[in-house]
């Protein structure tokens, strides 16, 4: 009479080791994340293409600066940014490394919503480009690379104090 | 003749228009065949001119024909086509824009079914090396071949024939010349083929002045290649134990080949005979085959499109390449791996069975028979375990198996096993700035085969390492550098920081390809990071603490590791290390015994959590030397008082030590003379440079205080001086030790002193001799155990002596001594008249009777033994001090028959019955030899070896001899040895004194003090046991009683029979002494009577 029970908490204490388990990649993935975005931080700030001051107009094919909320919206709003970054990257070894660390940044996001149960991120073929910014790469390069760099920034520190609390889907 | 052709031509009008659009070319095909020639007469040829077409026809099929008709005129615009029919030939000139058009075979068929005097067999083909056709030209008629002249005209075009223009030839034709120098036939020759264009080509001839041309004839080369027959013809097994043969193709053909393979008895084209088609370079056989000497041959052409079968390749015998064949007769494989080989071995003509078959590795080692599977009866199998690199031997670098019957016989053919070792480590390691991971991995050059390669193979994972790295198809090549330390270096920049690099080196060679083991890096978990930035060192004011502090690196989170290493800033620097933990504040607080020193300090860090390697050390950072506190005490001083009678005034001149830096931290800007005289007066006085200071000591009393003061204020422990008019002078305690340092003074400071010990009063630097102070009580308590011991020893002489006196009854000596009163037998010792050394008479009558004889017949050294003796007895006799002893101890007729002298012969039978000593010679039928040369360098008296056993033992300088009784006599101090040998034996009270010992036996009331100590070894034979020595002959018999049942030495014996003995020879215990005397036998009495 006594196997249903024994057998029951065996499977239990089995159970703990395995959610222990997942409860250390979560936070891996978590601060590996956070790590991540400091780094790219820290990149953009030492390119120092040109001062945040400034207001540029004519831009409005870069994507905005606010950190969006969800990992979802994180993951859209970053792969804007890389699309960016990828038409400007060509040559310039300090983007590039930015546009790997993006695509970096992109894989723990979809790995934290993985741990988290949310829908997968990446949905083919993402979302579409924003119009005029193949012009705009073609035009100003440099402009769009400091602005994009800039608000890229903004963005990335907002998504690394997002991660410290309550993570949405 | 020309009416009948102009006829033709209306006839066949239709059908020549209809050739006007198409020329008609026979296609060459990949076999002989056969096309007309006509004759051609110029008068039917008129010019080129456009839009007429100029035809012939009439080139009847009969013989003979030809020769009438008109030659045709042609030039190198004008081309001919040639129409045929089932009764004629019709060549016309077309216009240059005609097309061309291939004759259907049966076209061809027909023409060529025609007999025609002009008949030329030809057949074309490409040469096997793809660079030259060849078109063979045969006459069908060989009378037309006398004075015959051949051209072969060609031209190309990139377009296929039903392409062709004849306009497009225009002005590309070229000739290339036949050579008809065979007998039958010619051949034309075109080089610089191009495979794939169409080349068109006609015949002209001259025969004699009859010019012949060919119809128009097309072919692309690679159409009727003839490949080169198969090469290297060969036997291999399969891993089921199949027999194959296999071959190489020819050359690297443009197309697959297909073969036949003939298997053929050896013995002629009547045998038998089997022919194969193989689409591969290899054909299974069937075993057996291998048995008789069938013979084999391969050729090939072209799998799917049109050309020439080869010639058949050159014969090979199964029989004789199937002596040994091995599966596979190479193996390159890794360390570690199993691997297998097969083998069927024919010894000459006989298939050996596979359970008879051994294998051997590098002819040196039989691999065991348990790694051995039998396949069949035919193949042997052995598998090698856990493999070992292969290492070089000489410029061979593989093992060689080799596949040999049990009878030891192995044929040359091996099979060769190569191991490479691909356990390559890769280490990787990502800069501070996370943008470059360069990885390293080193190859041991010696265990490379040649002509392989090694290159680092890659592909990411998305984010993170699989948890088991496998290598993938996907992965790409990375090139890396070989750096000076045979090592390689591959950099990745831009990297993918949390992506997992799965890398893998891969080992490429003919034989194959092995792969190390996959190893995944995150470059995120192998970061060096920059070092530490900023970092500063500073010693803190009033605590003392050595205070580091720094900057993090950029690009680093906050859970970092730190060590500081910090030293005393010299030229020769000993770091020391400390480990600071995850530090939020980025300082380090370090507490260190030096505090006025110069500090250099360097910090480094990693991840926390033990990722990563440490950065490298950062730039250094140096202590101020500065103040810290006020210094601890002020200087010792002391004071010189000059007098000045005239003056009557006292001068002080006080100086003083400089302060060192660890009292006043850390230095010392001035000192200050605090004075205070006997009418309450102070003052002070400041000394900036330099450490004396003088003042005039007037009052009665002068207290002097002297502080140190720097920058943060003055010493607060001083000393202080007190000068009075009643004050002595001062002096040095004489029995104590002082230290006396002398410091130099220099401008920057004090330097290092000098130290010298001295004392006040002369002789006491001995007592340095620390060592005294451990000898002295050694000595003294041996000294005391010493005596302890020579206490306890004479007491036990003494009941020993008096145990074994002899009867006093019959000793003459004795008579009238009461040897229960020690002190009345002390003129025993006294009253001896000489000064003679001591020698103890060890004389046992017992034992001289049983085991001592005198030989008859001395050696020449013996001789001069006995000289010594004699003058011995001699003076035995002439001193008369020697009393006999009624109980005789000695036999007298030893000494008659063995002795020379007849004077010591006479004496001794005047004293029948006392007998002294037996003379023993080294006579060997005596069976008691002397110990020569051995013994006299330990023992200069009385030594004898009784037997064999004994001597044996001696000769060769060995102390263990077994059972056999050692007595030893040492030689007293200072004494002439004749003389003590002749004393000692004559002696008539038996004892004698020696002359350094006569202070000692002066005393008569220590009767045991008398002896000379006796040790005796304890034998087996425990009687009758006699030594003496070679240079005195004195016999030293005793008896071996119960108190001697102990091995027994002198005690008292020189130093150098000290050593000998204790070096030499093991003893148990010892005997003080052994009675001199005793009382004989009465066995041995008689028989002494007897002897008298």
């Amino acid at each position: 009479m006594r196997w249903p029970g024994v057998s029951l908490w065996g499977l239990l204490w089995l159970w703990v080791p395995l959610a222990g388990g997942r409860s250390v990649r979560l936070e891996k993935v978590r601060a590996d994340t956070r790590n991540l975005t400091r780094t790219l931080s820290t990149r953009i700030q030492q390119l120092q293409l040109f001062p945040l001051s400034l207001k540029i107009s004519g831009l409005e094919a870069i994507p905005g600066e606010g950190a969006p909320e969800g990992l979802g919206a994180m993951d859209h709003r970053l792969q804007l940014f890389q699309r960016l970054l990828g038409g400007l990257a060509a040559g310039n070894l300090p983007l590039a490394q930015i546009a790997n660390d993006m695509e970096n940044l992109r894989s723990l996001l979809a790995a934290l919503a993985t741990h988290l149960g949310c829908p997968p991120l990446r949905t083919p073929p993402g979302p579409p480009a924003p119009p005029g910014l193949s012009d705009l790469l073609v035009e100003a390069p440099h402009t769009a690379a400091g602005l994009a760099l800039a608000r890229l920034r903004v963005c990335l520190d907002g998504i690394a104090a997002r991660l410290d609390g309550l993570l949405a889907c | 003749m020309c009416w009948q052709i102009i006829l033709t031509m209306f006839v066949l009008l239709d059908f020549l228009q209809m050739a006007v659009a198409h020329c008609m070319v026979h296609q060459i095909a990949p076999r002989n065949f056969t096309l007309p020639c006509m004759l051609l007469n110029e008068t039917f040829l008129s010019p080129f001119s456009a839009g007429v077409v100029e035809s012939w026809s009439g080139l009847r099929r009969d013989h003979g024909a030809s020769e009438t008709k008109p030659p045709l005129l042609m030039n190198e615009e004008s081309f001919l086509c040639c129409l045929w029919s089932d009764s004629d030939i019709d060549c016309s000139l077309y216009r240059a824009s005609m097309q061309a058009r291939k004759f259907i075979p049966s076209e061809i068929s027909i023409s060529a079914s025609q007999e025609i005097d002009s008949n030329w067999n030809i057949e074309c083909w490409i040469q096997g090396k793809l660079d030259l056709l060849v078109c063979s030209l045969r006459f069908l008629k060989l009378y037309l071949r006398a004075d015959v002249k051949v051209n072969l005209s060609y031209a190309v075009s990139e377009l296929s024939l039903g392409d062709v223009s004849t306009s497009s030839l225009k002005g590309t034709v070229m000739v290339a010349q036949c050579d008809c120098s065979g007998y039958d036939k010619c051949e034309c020759c075109v080089p610089s083929l191009r495979l794939n264009y169409t080349y068109i080509m006609w015949l002209k001839m001259m025969i004699g002045v009859t010019p012949l041309w060919s119809p128009l004839m097309s072919v692309k080369p690679i159409d009727i290649v003839k490949p080169e027959p198969p090469l290297n013809l060969h036997l291999e097994m399969t891993e089921k134990g199949q027999v194959k043969i296999c071959w190489s193709d020819p050359m690297l053909m443009p197309y697959p080949l297909q073969y036949e393979v003939k298997i053929s008895a050896n013995s002629g084209q009547n045998g038998w005979q089997m022919v194969q088609v193989a689409l591969e370079t290899s054909l299974a056989i069937d075993n057996k085959l291998l048995d008789s000497s069938y013979l084999v041959q391969v050729r090939c052409k072209n799998h799917h499109g049109p050309g020439f079968w080869s010639d058949w390749s050159t014969p090979y015998n199964l029989n004789l390449g199937a002596e040994v064949l091995y599966f596979p007769p190479k193996i390159l494989t890794s360390v570690g791996s199993n691997v297998s080989f097969h083998c069927i071995y024919k010894n000459k003509t006989k298939i050996v069975v596979s359970k008879k078959i051994v294998w051997w590795l590098n002819l040196a080692e039989e691999i065991p028979e348990s790694q051995y599977t039998l396949v069949n009866d035919r193949v042997s199998k052995v598998t090698l375990f856990n493999l070992k690199a292969t290492k070089p031997r000489g410029s061979f670098f593989y093992n060689a198996l080799y596949c040999c019957h049990q009878n030891r016989e192995c044929h040359h053919r091996y099979a060769e096993l190569y191991v490479v070792d691909v356990n390559i480590n890769i280490t990787c390691e990502t800069d501070g700035y996370l943008t470059k991971m360069t990885c390293r991995w080193s190859a041991n050059p010696n265990t490379l085969l040649l002509g392989s390669s090694l290159q680092l193979r890659y592909y990411r994972s998305r984010i993170y390492c699989s948890d088991f790295p496998s290598t993938s198809p996907k992965s790409e090549v990375k090139e890396c550098h070989l750096q000076k330390n045979h090592s390689y270096e591959c950099t990745f920049q831009p990297i993918f920081l949390l992506s997992g690099y799965t890398m893998w080196i891969e080992f490429k060679h003919l034989l194959g390809t092995l792969e190390s083991s996959p190893t995944c890096v995150v470059p995120a978990d192998v970061v060096k990071p920059h070092p530490p930035a900023n970092v500063k060192a500073e010693i803190t004011r009033n605590i003392g603490l050595l205070n580091v502090s720094w900057t993090n690196p950029i690009f680093t989170n906050n859970d970092l590791k730190f060590q500081i290493r910090y030293a005393v800033n010299r030229e020769e620097i000993t770091w020391e290390l400390y480990e600071v933990s995850n530090a939020p504040t980025r300082s380090a607080v370090i507490r260190v015994q030096k505090l006025c020193v110069e500090y250099v300090v360097q910090v480094r860090c990693r991840e926390l959590g033990g990722s990563g390697y440490w950065s490298n050390w950062s730039r250094s950072a140096y202590t101020l030397v500065k103040d810290i506190k006020a210094p601890l005490q002020g200087p010792e001083f002391w004071r010189i008082i000059i007098e000045d009678p005239a003056r009557r005034q006292k001068n002080v001149t006080l100086l003083w030590k400089p302060l060192m830096k660890n009292h006043s931290l850390c230095s010392v800007s001035r000192y200050v003379i605090k004075h205070q005289t006997s009418g309450n007066t102070t003052w002070s006085e400041y000394v900036d440079n330099g450490t004396t200071c003088s003042f005039p000591w007037t009052e009665h009393t002068h207290t002097i205080t002297v502080l140190a003061m720097n920058s943060i204020g003055v010493s607060a422990i001083n000393f202080n001086l007190t000068l009075s008019q009643q004050m002595s002078t001062d002096h040095f305690i004489l029995i104590e030790k002082y230290q006396f340092s002398l410091y130099p003074v220099f401008a920057g400071g004090v330097g290092k002193s000098r130290a010298t010990d001295q004392f006040t009063k002369g002789g006491y630097e001995n007592e340095n001799n620390a060592s005294l102070y451990v000898v002295l009580p050694i000595v003294i308590s041996t000294s005391v155990l010493l005596l302890g011991a020579l206490l306890v020893s004479h007491q036990r002489m003494k009941k020993l002596f008096w145990e074994d006196v002899p009867n006093p009854k019959n000793c003459s000596w004795a008579q009238g001594v009461n040897f229960q009163k020690p002190e009345t037998f002390e003129h025993l010792f006294i009253k001896h008249p000489e000064a003679m050394s001591f020698e103890p008479l060890l004389l046992e009558p017992e034992i001289v009777l049983e085991d001592i004889s005198v030989t008859k017949v001395l050696k020449k050294e013996d001789r001069q033994d006995f000289s010594v003796i004699d003058s011995m007895f001699t003076k035995i006799q002439d001193s008369e001090h020697d009393s006999a002893c009624s109980s005789s101890h000695f036999n007298s007729s030893s000494f008659s028959e063995s002795s020379r002298d007849d004077q010591i012969g006479g004496e001794i039978t005047r004293q029948s019955d006392i007998k002294y000593a037996t003379i023993i010679s080294n006579s060997r039928s005596s069976g008691l030899y002397e110990q020569k040369m051995t013994l006299r360098s330990c023992f200069d008296r009385c030594f004898l070896a009784e037997d064999s056993l004994v001597t044996g033992a001696f000769s060769s300088s060995s102390w263990e001899v077994g059972n056999g009784a050692f007595l030893l006599l040492p030689d007293p101090p200072g004494r002439q040895p004749n003389k003590t040998l002749s004393l000692s034996l004559i002696s008539s009270e038996g004892f004698s004194e020696p002359s350094d010992q006569d202070d000692a036996f002066t005393d008569g009331d220590s009767p045991e003090r008398s002896l000379y100590y006796l040790g005796i070894t304890s034998l087996e034979k425990r009687e009758n046991d006699v030594f003496l020595t070679e240079s005195s002959g004195v016999m030293c018999p005793f008896h071996t009683t119960d108190v001697l049942k102990d091995v027994g030495f002198l005690q008292h014996t020189p130093p150098n029979l000290n050593v000998c003995i204790q070096s030499s020879l093991k003893y148990k215990a010892i005997v003080p002494y052994v009675p001199q005397f005793q009382m004989t036998a009465a066995k041995v009495q008689e028989t002494t009577e007897k002897n008298s």
